[in-house]
């Protein structure tokens, strides 16, 4: 995708570098080392345009040089043929190549540049831009140009390269080395015209991609602003003979002091800063207006200068913007606040739909708006240095002012990257969508974005860093700038500890009263009913949302949160729900006189003991400790970053072809150059220093671009004021940059080679009458101040902010600490291990506190262990309460009656009675009020079984309640009380069965000695059997092991949520071994044992039966065969019970009460058939 | 087109003074001590007009002086 121009250009720099390489090394063309060297150089001279390997400023530099071929084709062919390269004029080239291979190396080399905003560039061209070719073309696109062909392009293709009238004037290129010229058709006559009037006051006119000047129509004067007897003049009249220069006219001509005052101006967000620099209100974008202009500056140079300059001041916009943004809502949700009546809406809202600001979000707010009026300080501070420089007879440089600019640039970013991370748009997952409080969800993100912020800049090389750039920037330039982990950790963390205020403050109120705050933002959300008296108050009074509860959402990638519990307190956040609970019920339970004693003591904590100042001072302590002792953390420099060179070195780039012994490595020679020019970057500042000391005084102005960074003494040969640069200028120049060599050998003499041939020169020049010069250091100590960012007091901010209060709703202060407000350095450990061991801890105390202060009440005051005995006498039957009633029970049931043609009232009454009967003086009874029997109506249908309903289970649809008292009913709630309901109904079927068999034994008289024998005895032995076992292997274990079991796990319990976890393991012990787990294989088990019981009912009914008629006289062959059924049924139900417990397909054996319970029944083996 | 006397004049002159300017440049290496000889300056001059990075063309003829240097050694060896 050549241009002509640009084909011939690589031709003819081929065959020159072919020549340097023959003559330089001996190798021919054809030779392995030939090839090989040429390929080095090549490549080496393509990939060394760029400042740093970065793929963004590739396409940003071929962006830019785009655009200059555009206008090369409108006849600025010296531009594109100078713009290739970052250095414009050709006598700095040359003065660099030369300086540079003489170990002096001279930089005008500007930071990397931040992406460049389309409107400024197309600001630059002419709407009716053309393009040469077709990638001009694709990039037009992007400068939203419309790329349309013209006549020009079809002139300048290879087709038809025949130029006339203006276009091949303007097309006019230098006569000695005309190569391409003449290939591209141009002529004597075109060539002689164009050397007559290179570039005339009629260029552009009629011609589209005209570089105008905002103040009227270009000029060319090609060297014209160079005295004629000047050393470069003549280089340039020599080799660029006839090449037309647009060259601005002087009255747009500026300083760079003045300059440097609209860079600072714009910074500060002055709403005129100065014709340099216009925002773009729409995009809110500052750009570099193309009318400025320095006489001494390239204009490239100044362009990039100061396009970096508005990238900086566009960051700071955006910065000021969201300040001012939330600043403003804070102010109309306080008025708001003020006037409710204003906005019915927003008053009778429910507090999950108001809309209002986050205060996390006001807090970042409000830390940012700290670290801007600072960072306007800084500004100030500056433009102070700048104003005092002429006494010193100083003028202040773009660069002096980019160098005093670079921490702060540091910030700027750092404090913009830290604003976008916590702002991404995140998606909402569907499920949870519009439960939580969107202020709750922002702050969660807010907070988890800017720890994982923290953890990457305290851990550089992991891969959830920020991006690979900034840590390959400062392994090119120097790891202990202002922008290194260590500071930018200082900054994340005043950012990360001042939004966490809120947060913690909240979390403060709610784990020591169960206090939220009106508009509740963090991730507990009351439910409808919170009142503490409520039966679901500990269920469903305040909750998690699902998110916080499970984690990060699956759809989303790792790092990124939507629940409203910021991700660092997720594991956390159960406890703290229950802390705060625990709270409520604690406050709710005590009387006035101590609520009134705590919130007396509350007030006192208040000042002194809050979480976030507990959480402020473990951080301190531990930025403390971890100052003196740093932690054993990855280097700021490590094989990541040389990894990200290695790999960026290779973007857009084939592998190296190694033919033969390689001459150079490439790798090597590319990163010794980056390893150069990070060297040499830390060094331009001593050696503006140097040249700034030993020209001051002298009343000399920099003549070439960027005199500031010259070696001393170049800046003072070069510009002689009218006579020029001649032979005897340049000889005193070569002396002077010898006699820098010398000045600056005590501070970089190891970074330059030769230095010490130099120093020898050097002396020998300064014999023959070099001037001496002694340093000044006051202006020395000024250019070092200016050079270095000034640590941030805060003071402005605590001016600004402190005084507007910090009422509910209004505009707040940052709760930054001061210490760590004045901290600009700091190394810390990881942010996990920060948080660990800042906050963690704290509020697990807390949590755990409050949990133990809530048990002992349970424990103590309000009498869990009683009531829990209550229910064991009641349900498990501990106790002889419910004997009268289960006796009652079971006499009003014989002779087939169903439960359901009993009143509900008689069974109650019957309870009560039996209650009231049974208790022992001095004994823990229940009030006898407090139990009520019911039955249901019929089987909910969830329970409803497939089976039909034998006898045995018409007790299943009886209900025995108990009214448990508050607060000991959020352990023992409804579902426990039912659970323990079927336990009773278990066990009275047992009991049942039992009774029956043991009233017809009783009944008979048998039993004694000598008594005579009679059918069915062997039977109900049997049964009498099961029972009793059936029986011991229920109560066996309730009462001597699960119950034990549960009276010390309550006393481990370390909060309400423990014990209620120990309930229910005790519930679910008890179920088992009353055959009541829901599941296939247990509830097998249940019926077979039932049938049993059922079965036994049955037996006793016909013993009674047959008892009633005189059972010896009448029992005949019927009652005989019923019998003998009855005998061989229990045969079979127990064959097949045994079968259940056995069988190892069921796995229910492996239960040790299970065996032992079996081996009861099948005892000496009576029913070994079944095994 | 042909080249007349008239029309070499203004070119002869050119050269003139780019050999005058060559040797004010070469001077100036000299003074440096860059180790360049009069061809080598010739030679970066006409390619920093083409555009070249100077600084990466610095580097790149250091880094092949450096290695003329280590082969002619190693010739020299054998």
């Amino acid at each position: 995708m050549y241009s002509t121009f640009a084909r011939e250009r690589q031709k003819r720099r081929e065959k020159l570098l072919a020549e340097l390489i023959s003559h330089t090394t001996g190798a021919q063309a054809g030779n392995d080392n030939h090839e090989v060297a040429m390929d080095f150089m090549l490549r080496g001279l393509e990939h060394h345009r760029f400042a740093d390997i970065n793929p963004l400023h590739v396409d940003q530099a071929y962006a830019r040089d785009t655009r200059l071929t555009l206008w090369s084709s409108a006849g600025s062919c010296c531009w594109a043929a100078a713009m290739t390269s970052d250095h414009l004029d050709p006598q700095h080239c040359l003065l660099a190549v030369l300086l540079d291979l003489a170990g002096n190396p001279l930089l005008v080399r500007y930071p990397p540049k931040q992406p460049l905003q389309p409107h400024a560039a197309g600001a630059m061209l002419d709407s009716n831009g053309s393009e040469p070719d077709t990638q001009s073309s694709e990039d037009l696109s992007d400068w939203g140009l419309e790329p349309e062909p013209s006549a020009l392009e079809a002139d300048l293709s290879d087709e038809n390269m025949e130029l006339s009238g203006d276009e091949a004037e303007l097309l006019a290129s230098s006569s000695d080395h005309s190569a391409y010229d003449q290939e591209e058709g141009m002529n004597g006559d075109t060539a002689a015209a164009a050397a007559r009037s290179p570039c005339d006051s009629t260029l552009g006119s009629g011609l589209p991609n005209v570089y105008h000047w905002p103040d009227g129509p270009a000029e060319a004067a090609p060297a014209a602003a160079l005295p004629k007897d000047c050393l470069l003049a003549r280089l340039i009249t020599s080799r660029l003979q006839d090449l037309p220069f647009l060259e601005p006219s002087l009255a747009s001509a500026t300083t760079e002091t003045e300059l440097a005052g609209q860079v600072l101006a714009m910074l500060r967000q002055v709403p005129s800063p100065g014709h340099a620099f216009q925002l773009d209100h729409d995009q809110g974008v500052y750009a570099a207006c193309p009318g400025a202009h320095v006489p001494h500056l390239s204009l490239s140079a100044l362009l990039s200068c100061l396009d970096h300059f508005a990238n900086l001041g566009t960051l700071l916009l955006r910065l000021h913007k969201y300040v001012t943004a939330k600043q403003t809502a804070l102010v109309q949700q306080s008025a708001g606040h003020l006037h409710p009546q204003a906005d019915p809406s927003v008053s009778g809202a429910d507090h999950g739909q108001e809309q209002h600001e986050s205060p996390t979000e006001a807090a970042f707010a409000a830390v940012l708006a700290d670290e801007c009026i600072n960072i306007s300080a800084h500004l100030l501070r500056i433009e102070g240095c700048i104003h005092s420089a002429p006494q010193h007879d100083g003028q202040a440089t773009l660069l002096q002012l980019e160098a005093a600019l670079e921490g702060t640039r540091e910030h700027v970013e750092l404090l913009h990257h830290a604003l976008v991370v916590t702002h991404l748009p995140r998606a909402q997952p569907a499920t949870t969508a519009g439960k939580e409080d969107a202020a709750a969800v922002a702050s969660a993100h807010l907070l988890s974005a800017l720890y994982h912020l923290l953890d990457s800049i305290s851990l550089p090389g992991s891969p959830s860093g920020i991006h690979p750039l900034p840590a390959l920037h400062r392994l090119l330039h120097n790891v202990t700038t202002p922008g290194s982990p260590a500071g930018a950790a200082a900054t994340v963390l005043r950012l990360f500890t001042a939004s966490l205020h809120p947060t913690l403050d909240a979390l403060d109120a709610w784990l020591t009263s169960g206090h939220l705050p009106s508009r509740s933002f963090i991730f507990i959300h009351p439910g409808k009913d919170t009142s503490p008296e409520a039966h679901s108050f500990w269920e469903q009074a305040y909750t998690l949302d699902s998110l916080s509860q499970k984690g990060t959402h699956p759809e989303a990638g790792p790092g990124s949160w939507h629940g409203s519990c910021p991700e660092f307190l997720q594991a956390l956040a159960p406890g703290i729900l229950a802390a705060g609970k625990s709270a409520i019920l604690l406050q709710a339970n005590s009387n006035t006189a101590s609520r009134k004693t705590d919130q007396g003591s509350e007030h006192e904590r208040m000042n002194e003991d809050k979480l976030p100042m507990r959480f402020l001072e473990s951080l301190q302590l531990l930025v403390e400790q971890n100052q003196k002792e740093p932690l054993d953390q990855p280097c700021a420099t490590t094989e990541h970053d040389i990894g990200c060179l290695d790999a960026l070195t290779y973007v857009g780039a084939e592998p190296l072809p190694l033919l033969g012994p390689p001459l150079v490595h490439m790798p090597t020679a590319l990163r010794m150059a980056a390893a150069d020019a990070a060297v040499r970057h830390a060094e331009v500042h001593q050696v503006a220093a140097q040249e700034r000391t030993l020209t001051a005084g002298m009343n000399l102005k920099p003549l070439l671009s960027d005199a500031a960074l010259l070696p001393p003494g170049i800046a003072q040969s070069c510009h002689n004021d009218e006579n020029g640069i001649d032979a005897s200028g340049a000889l005193h120049m070569g002396r002077s940059s010898a006699d820098s060599g010398r000045q600056q050998a005590v501070d970089v003499a190891s970074s330059f080679s030769g230095s010490s041939h130099d120093t020898h020169r050097v002396q020998q020049l300064l014999a023959q009458g070099g001037k001496r010069r002694q340093p000044q250091p006051d202006f020395l100590r000024w250019s070092t101040d200016s050079l270095s960012l000034p640590a941030f007091s805060g003071t402005v901010a605590e001016h600004v902010w402190g005084l507007e209060g910090v009422e509910s709703g209004g505009p707040r202060a940052s709760t930054c600490p001061p210490w760590l407000r004045r901290a600009d350095q700091l190394n810390l450990p990881p942010a996990s291990f920060l948080l660990q061991q800042c906050l963690d801890g704290h509020i697990a105390a807390q949590v755990e506190a409050t949990g133990q202060q809530l048990l002992e009440q349970l424990l103590g005051r309000w009498g869990l262990r009683r009531e829990l005995g209550i229910l064991q006498g009641l349900f498990l039957q501990a106790r002889p309460w419910l004997d009268g009633f289960a006796a009652g029970l079971f006499e009003r049931l014989k002779g087939g009656r169903l439960l359901a043609d009993l009143a509900p009232y008689e069974l109650t009454s019957l309870a009560q009675a039996s209650l009231l009967a049974s208790c022992q003086p001095g004994e823990a009874c229940p009030d006898p009020e407090t139990i009520s029997v019911s039955i249901a109506e019929e089987v909910e249908e969830g329970q409803q079984r497939a089976r039909p309903v034998t006898r045995i289970q018409e007790l299943e649809s009886l209900r025995v309640e108990y009214r448990v008292a508050w607060p000991l009913s959020i352990i023992v709630d409804s579902t426990a009380l039912t659970h323990y309901n079927s336990l009773l109904v278990f066990l009275l079927q047992v009991r049942w069965a039992r009774a029956a068999l043991e009233g017809g034994w009783k009944r008979e008289g048998r039993g004694g000695p000598g008594a005579p024998h009679q059918p069915g005895d062997v039977l109900a032995q049997r049964m009498l059997h099961f029972v009793a076992a059936l029986h011991q292997f229920a109560m066996g274990r309730l009462l001597h092991s699960a119950w034990p079991d549960l009276l010390q796990e309550i006393g481990k319990a370390q909060s309400l949520d423990g014990v209620k976890a120990a309930h229910g393991r005790f519930l679910d012990a008890a179920a088992q071994q009353c055959l009541l787990v829901p599941t296939r294989t247990w509830r097998l088990l249940q019926d077979a044992v039932l049938r049993i019981l059922d079965l036994i009912l049955t037996f006793a009914d016909l013993r009674t039966r047959l008892q009633d008629n005189t059972w010896k006289q009448n029992c005949g062959p019927t009652d005989m065969a019923e019998l003998q059924r009855l005998q061989g049924t229990f045969n079979d139900r127990h064959r097949y019970l045994l079968k259940l417990l056995t069988a190892k397909t069921l796995k229910i054996s492996t239960q040790a009460d299970l065996n032992f319970f079996t081996m009861s029944l099948n005892f000496n083996h009576i029913y070994k058939e079944a095994e | 087109m042909q080249l007349s006397e008239q029309n070499l004049q203004p070119f002869q002159t050119a050269d003139l003074q780019g050999t005058e300017a060559l040797d004010i440049a070469f001077e100036i290496s000299q003074i440096l001590d860059t180790g360049l000889d009069r061809k080598e300056l010739a030679i970066l001059i006409a390619l920093l007009e083409t555009g070249v990075n100077p600084e990466a063309l610095a580097a790149v003829v250091k880094e092949l002086k450096r290695e003329a240097a280590a082969l002619r050694a190693a010739e020299s060896d054998h």
